[in-house]
C-alpha cells in the first residue's frame, strides 16, 4: 500500500527524469552566485571600452586596451608577476613532495606521523598579515636572519629594503604559507596508489629510483597538473602577502599585476582602464581554467 | 641467526633517520611561529638585542597586557567574529540546501552549472576588486559587515557545494525512501535522518568559511575603513609598517589573533583534512 503511494506520488522526488523541483533547493545558492559573482564579473568587459572621468562613463573603443599595452608599467608587473608565480609554483613543488614523501614513508607509529602531519600543517592557518608579522620579526634589521647573513656571508642583508632581496624574500614568505596544501594534496595523491603496485615492481627488481619515476610520478600526473594550474591561477592575482610586506617596492620590486590593478582602480579611480586590466587577467585565467577543466577534471568528475 | 639482529639494526638506523629528518624539518618549518611566540613574552627593550636571541631572558606578560589594553584590537577580534561566524551560517544553509538538490534531482542543466560552480571555486577574487569596489559605493555599503559577509560566503560557496554534494551523494537515497515509507514527511526525512548522517560534511564545511573569512584580507582591505568594522586582519597589516609600535605586542597580538584557529585546528583537524582533499581532487 504503501510502496504505492511511493511509487506514485513521493517516488517522483526522486525520479530519473528531469525535475524543476530541485530548483526550490539549489535556488538561493544560484541567485547568491550569479548577483555576487557572474553579475560583477559580466560588469568588467561593457566597462573596459568605457573612460570613467567626471563621474561618469564614456564609450572610447579599445583605447584604453591599447594605452595598457603600451605601459611600460604594465609590462614590468606582468613580468615580476610571472617570476613570482613560476618561483611559487615550482617552490610549492619541491617542498611539498619532499614534506609528502616523508609522510608517506614507512612510519611505525601513525599516531606519531599524524601529530607530525599536523605540525607541518600549521603555517597554513596563518593570515597573510600574520605571516608576514611572524617574518618581519626574522627579517629586519635586527632580526635572526639578518645575523645569520652576517654570520655567514659577512654582510647583513636588509631583505625588504634591497631591490635584489625583496623578491626573493617575499617568495620565500609565500611558499612558506602555503606549502602545508600542496603538502597535504600530493600526500593524498600517494596515499590513494595502491601499495601492491609498488609490491608488483619490487618482485620484477625495480628500486625505489625507478618505482618512484615508472609508477608514482604516472599515477599522479592528473592531481599533480591540476595543482600546478590552480597554484598559478592563485598566484599570479595575489595580492595580500606582498602588499603588505612591501606595497610593491622597494623601487617596483616587487610590483605584482594585482597592484596595478589596485592602483589604477582603486587610488586614481581610473575604473574603465582598470577594467580592461581585469579583462586581460580574467582572459589569462580562464585558459588556465579551460585547459584544468577540460583535460584534467572533466572525466574524473 | 646472525641476519636477524642486522635487519633490525638497519630498521632501528631507518627509523632513526626518518624521527631525525622530519624533526628538524618541522622545527625549521615552524621556527617563524616558535621565534615569535617566545618573543611575545619578551620585554620590549630585549627585541633590540643583537645579536638576537630565542629565549626571553626575563618573561613577560606586558605586550599582552598592553595589547588588550588598546580598544582597537578589541574592537578588530569583534569585527571579525562577526563576520567569520555570520559568513559561516550562512555559508553552511545556502551549501547544504544546494548540496542536497544537487545530490537528490535531476535538475535539467545540472551538470552545466555544476562545472559552472567548479570554475567558479577557482576564479580569484582579485579580478573583481574593481567592480565589488563600485557597486559596494553605489549601494552604499561601504564600510559595514554585509558586504564582507555577503563577498566572503560568494567565495566559499562553490567548493562547500561541490563538497556537500559529494557528502549527501554517499548517503543512500533509500535510507530517506524508508523513512517516508513509515510515514514521515520528506522534510522530516531530511530532517531527521539525512541531516544528522551529514554532519561531518556540514563541520567541514563551516570550519572551511570560518578559517578563510577569518583570514581573508583584501575585501576586508579595499570596502572598509579604520577598526569601526575592519577585521583583525587589517589590523595586523596596518601594524607591519608602523615603526614605532612596540614589536613585542606586534607579536603578541599575531599570537592572540591565530589561537581560535589553532583551537579549531587541534580539535577539528580531521574536517579541515577531509574539506582540502576532497575539495581539490573532486
Amino acid at each position: 500500500m504503501s510502496i504505492l503511494i511511493i511509487g506514485g506520488f513521493e517516488g517522483s522526488m526522486f525520479s530519473k527524469g528531469r525535475s524543476y523541483r530541485g530548483f526550490i533547493f539549489i535556488g538561493p545558492a544560484l541567485v547568491f552566485l550569479l548577483l555576487i559573482i557572474i553579475y560583477p564579473l559580466l560588469t568588467i568587459f561593457p566597462q573596459s571600452f568605457q573612460e570613467f572621468r567626471n563621474q561618469t562613463f564614456r564609450f572610447v573603443g579599445l583605447v584604453q586596451y591599447k594605452r595598457l599595452l603600451s605601459d611600460e608599467l604594465f609590462w614590468l608587473s606582468i613580468r615580476l608577476t610571472i617570476i613570482f608565480t613560476v618561483g611559487t609554483v615550482v617552490l610549492h613543488q619541491v617542498f611539498g613532495w619532499a614534506l609528502a614523501l616523508l609522510l608517506n614513508a614507512r612510519w611505525p607509529n601513525i599516531q606519531l606521523r599524524n601529530v607530525f602531519r599536523a605540525a607541518l600543517l600549521l603555517p597554513w592557518i596563518f593570515s597573510a598579515p600574520a605571516s608576514a608579522l611572524l617574518w618581519r620579526l626574522l627579517y629586519y634589521s635586527r632580526g635572526m636572519l639578518s645575523y645569520i647573513s652576517q654570520q655567514l656571508l659577512g654582510f647583513r642583508i636588509s631583505f625588504l629594503s634591497d631591490p635584489n632581496w625583496a623578491l626573493p624574500a617575499v617568495l620565500v614568505v609565500f611558499t612558506w604559507n602555503f606549502y602545508p596544501l600542496y603538502m597535504l594534496l600530493i600526500l593524498g595523491g600517494l596515499q590513494a596508489i595502491p601499495r601492491s603496485m609498488y609490491e608488483a615492481a619490487k618482485v620484477d627488481g625495480a628500486n625505489r629510483v625507478q618505482s618512484f619515476w615508472k609508477i608514482t610520478l604516472p599515477q599522479m600526473s592528473g592531481i599533480l597538473m591540476t595543482m600546478i594550474l590552480i597554484d598559478f591561477i592563485t598566484t599570479f592575482v595575489q595580492f595580500a602577502l606582498v602588499w603588505v610586506m612591501t606595497k610593491g617596492g622597494p623601487l617596483r620590486s616587487t610590483y605584482l599585476v594585482s597592484f596595478y590593478l589596485y592602483e589604477k582602480g582603486l587610488l586614481t579611480s581610473k575604473f574603465g582602464y582598470a577594467s580592461a586590466l581585469s579583462v586581460i587577467i580574467a582572459l589569462i585565467i580562464f585558459v588556465f581554467m579551460f585547459i584544468n577543466l577540460r583535460y584534467f577534471r572533466g572525466g574524473s568528475s | 641467526m646472525e641476519g636477524v639482529p642486522k635487519v633490525k639494526l638497519k630498521e632501528i638506523r631507518r627509523r632513526t633517520i626518518l624521527y631525525g629528518v622530519t624533526l628538524l624539518v618541522t622545527i625549521l618549518c615552524l621556527f617563524p611561529i616558535i621565534y615569535a611566540v617566545f618573543a611575545s613574552f619578551k620585554p620590549n627593550r630585549e627585541m633590540f638585542t643583537y645579536p638576537p636571541t630565542l629565549f626571553p631572558k626575563k618573561w613577560t606578560f606586558e605586550a599582552y597586557v598592553y595589547i588588550l589594553s588598546q580598544k582597537q584590537y578589541l574592537k578588530h577580534f569583534l569585527n571579525t567574529w562577526i563576520v567569520a561566524g555570520s559568513s559561516t551560517v550562512i555559508c553552511v544553509v545556502l551549501s547544504s540546501l544546494a548540496g542536497y538538490g544537487f545530490s537528490r534531482f535531476n535538475i535539467p542543466g545540472k551538470r552545466t552549472i555544476l562545472v559552472s560552480i567548479l570554475a567558479m571555486q577557482m576564479f580569484p577574487g582579485t579580478v573583481l576588486m574593481i567592480p565589488y569596489f563600485r557597486l559596494t559605493d553605489m549601494l552604499k555599503l561601504y564600510d559595514t559587515y554585509i558586504i564582507l559577509v555577503i563577498i566572503n560566503c560568494a567565495f566559499v560557496l562553490p567548493l562547500a557545494i561541490w563538497l556537500l554534494k559529494g557528502f549527501f551523494d554517499s548517503i543512500p537515497i533509500e535510507i530517506e525512501e524508508s523513512a517516508m515509507i513509515d510515514g514521515c514527511s520528506h522534510a522530516r526525512a531530511i530532517l531527521n535522518i539525512t541531516v544528522p548522517l551529514s554532519r561531518a560534511g556540514v563541520i567541514a564545511i563551516a570550519i572551511m568559511t570560518f578559517l578563510k573569512t577569518w583570514n581573508e584580507f583584501l575585501f576586508a582591505f579595499i570596502l572598509t575603513k579604520g577598526p569601526a568594522k575592519a577585521p583583525i586582519s587589517v589590523g595586523l597589516a596596518s601594524l607591519f609598517t608602523t615603526y614605532n609600535v612596540k614589536l613585542n605586542a606586534v607579536m603578541a597580538i599575531t599570537v592572540l589573533s591565530i589561537l581560535p584557529l589553532i583551537f579549531i585546528f587541534v580539535f577539528l583537524q580531521r574536517y579541515i583534512i577531509s574539506g582540502i582533499t576532497g575539495g581539490a581532487i573532486k
